[in-house]
């Protein structure tokens, strides 16, 4: 059987389950929702949170805009995605062990190897079609309700200001970022469900390793510092990194440029390294399996 | 002579300190039924499996169609087709829908009219297009047949097939598997736990007790008429073998109590035992004569089990 069938055939059924469209359907409810409560409270809320700065500068045109909704969007959002790739990533094997199918699947003159490549494969698309989903709503949907506008980042310490003609291949990077992000999530339940024969233990499993690994992120504590960067968590967010921007000798912005791009970089290889290992890991505890269910 | 399309040799399984399976031997014949037969727990779905690489054997060798199954496993499961326990599908998906795929999974491109043609020989055609979940328990066992065919295998394995079925159910798969084998020529391996069923399909059967080869042969040889077990009630089972002790060279007794006594003899003498026993006032109170195959499993296990 060619790759290729094997894959649109495990795509036909993860997309025949309700289950698939929860996450589609959350991401749709809680982006109109956000999106719907700027649009009808947004301007206040804006000029409460611009208090300190209308003090010492003039801020003019459209700061409520597309670019920042999506920005506001996304830090909320990113957070609670893994729950949503991993209701489908990590039901991929376990599912089928839980329903007695896996027997039948493995009776079948397909290689294990190949039918854990074409599993993972179709967990990924649905990972990539989820995100896809969310950039298609967050941020095409903000643009047009919203408008576009030089984007306005209030950190800590800094404002960041970053013209609207330099801003749409940031979020392309951003997105791009999150998907490896994701896909690292969609690894690790990949991975537990293989050795689970129900979907529950490796979505609570999964979910609970993020939670884990975010607290231990949040301690600052030498013990917990040290082992930090190899956490796949602290590099879930180096999206952002693409929206700090370079600045020249007289401190102006450089249009184009990433402040810290080594440092995304190697975020971005952590969290392929932590695929690698986790489908690494997956293939051969796979292989080996007996099939009892 | 048909050739041996099965062989399994010195295959043990091991979970443990469990051993499962120790040092089975046997060989499956081309175009024969093959029963596979033992208690629950005596080691039938694992060797089964093992032969289906869903286990793998902690020694040991099996062969299908002359060749190795660590080497060979997509070429021999391209040549097989199975149904493993109950054969769970997709609930969620129509029974064509799940045919469809697993004909694809099997190397086959499907066609309407392959998959409708494999669905009327299991009497599912008129509910094809039914979601699989509303399926009762015997439509789904010849659903699962029928995923099993659909590449059209040379060998086909059923472990345990009538499990949970009425006796239609039974009936039917029962018919289906004759049809297999006398009609469409095929090799088809099927264990079960219940004598009856595999006496009623198998050319060879191989008894398998707590993981071991107890006896395997044909059945036709297993069944001989002449070893009937027969047990009878009486008014006095002291006296009654005391009669009865001489009337016949190919009878042996064995007094279980005051009342009862075995007789291991051929079936065709029951009437004639019954009238000596009359004759000499001896009150017969029940006969029951014991299938042949029964007597020698139930014999063979409870000899394994002391």
């Amino acid at each position: 059987m060619r790759f290729n069938d094997l894959v649109q055939v495990e795509l036909y059924k993860v997309f025949r389950k309700p289950r698939t469209y929860i996450a589609f359907a959350a991401i749709t409810a809680i982006v109109s929702v956000i999106q719907l409560g700027f649009y009808a409270d947004g301007k206040s809320y804006m000029q409460f949170g611009m208090q300190s700065l209308s003090d010492t500068f003039e801020v003019q045109g459209n700061i409520l805009n597309g670019y920042l909704m999506t920005y506001l969007i996304l830090q909320l959002l990113l957070v609670h995605v893994p729950l949503l790739i991993v209701l489908v990533s990590g039901d991929m094997v376990s599912g089928e062990a839980a329903h007695g199918t896996l027997r039948l699947l493995l009776t079948k003159p397909i290689s294990r190897t190949k039918l854990l490549m074409g599993k993972f494969t179709a967990a990924f698309i649905y990972t990539m079609m989820l995100l896809l989903w969310m950039a298609i709503w967050a941020l095409g949907l903000s643009l047009i309700i919203f408008g576009a506008d030089d984007m306005l980042i209030l950190k800590s310490e800094v404002v960041t200001q970053i013209v609207s003609t330099d801003i749409l291949w940031r979020y392309l990077c951003a997105f791009g970022y999150a998907a490896l992000a994701m896909t690292t999530v969609a690894a690790l339940g990949f991975l537990l469900s293989i050795f689970a024969d129900n979907s529950i233990g490796p979505i609570i499993a999964t979910m609970s390793i993020i939670i884990v690994f975010t607290i231990l992120n949040s301690l600052d504590l030498p013990f917990f510092n040290s082992m930090k960067h190899y956490l796949f968590t602290s590099h879930m967010l180096g999206w952002k990194g693409f929206f700090d921007v370079k600045l020249n000798e007289d401190n102006q912005q450089i249009v184009g440029s990433i402040e810290n791009l080594p440092a995304i970089l190697n975020s971005a290889l952590v969290l392929f390294a932590h695929i690698i290992g986790f489908l690494a890991l997956a293939f051969l505890s796979f292989r080996k399996k007996d099939v009892l269910s | 002579m048909p050739s041996t399309v099965l062989r399994a040799t010195a295959l043990s399984k091991s979970f443990g300190d469990f051993h499962a399976v120790k040092q089975l031997d046997f060989a499956v014949k081309q175009g024969e039924v093959y029963g596979f037969l033992g208690q629950n727990g005596a080691g039938k779905s694992t060797t089964l499996r093992m032969v289906l690489s869903l286990i793998r054997p902690s020694s040991g060798n099996i062969e299908v169609f002359g060749k190795s199954l660590m080497n060979d496993r997509n070429y021999i499961l391209s040549r097989i087709g199975a149904v493993v326990e109950k054969p769970e599908l997709y609930g969620y998906l129509s029974a064509y829908k799940n045919l469809e795929i697993f004909a694809r999974l099997s190397g086959v491109s499907p066609n309407k009219d392959l998959l409708m043609q494999t669905l009327k020989w299991v009497g599912l055609d008129e509910r094809a297009h039914d979601p699989v979940r509303v399926y009762s328990q015997g439509m789904k066992q010849r659903l699962g047949i029928a995923v099993a065919l659909v590449h059209d295998p040379e060998l086909i394995i059923l472990d345990e097939p009538t499990n949970g079925l009425d006796p239609q159910g039974i009936s039917d798969i029962r018919n289906m598997i004759l049809d297999l084998s006398r009609n469409k020529r095929k090799t088809v391996i099927v264990s079960s736990h219940l004598l009856s069923e595999i006496e009623q399909v198998a050319d060879s059967l191989l008894i398998i007790h707590k993981g071991q080869k107890a006896v395997e042969g044909e059945v036709a040889q297993l069944l001989r008429p002449e070893k009937s077990r027969v047990e009878w009630w009486v008014s006095d089972s002291r006296k009654a073998l005391s009669v009865l002790y001489g009337k016949s060279n190919a009878a042996e007794f064995n007094q279980l109590d005051d009342h009862k006594f075995v007789a291991v003899m051929p079936a065709s003498e029951t009437a004639h035992f019954n009238a000596i026993l009359v004759e000499n006032g001896i009150e017969v109170r029940a006969i029951r004569s014991m299938n042949a195959l029964e007597a020698y499993f139930l014999s063979l296990t409870s000899e394994h089990a002391v």
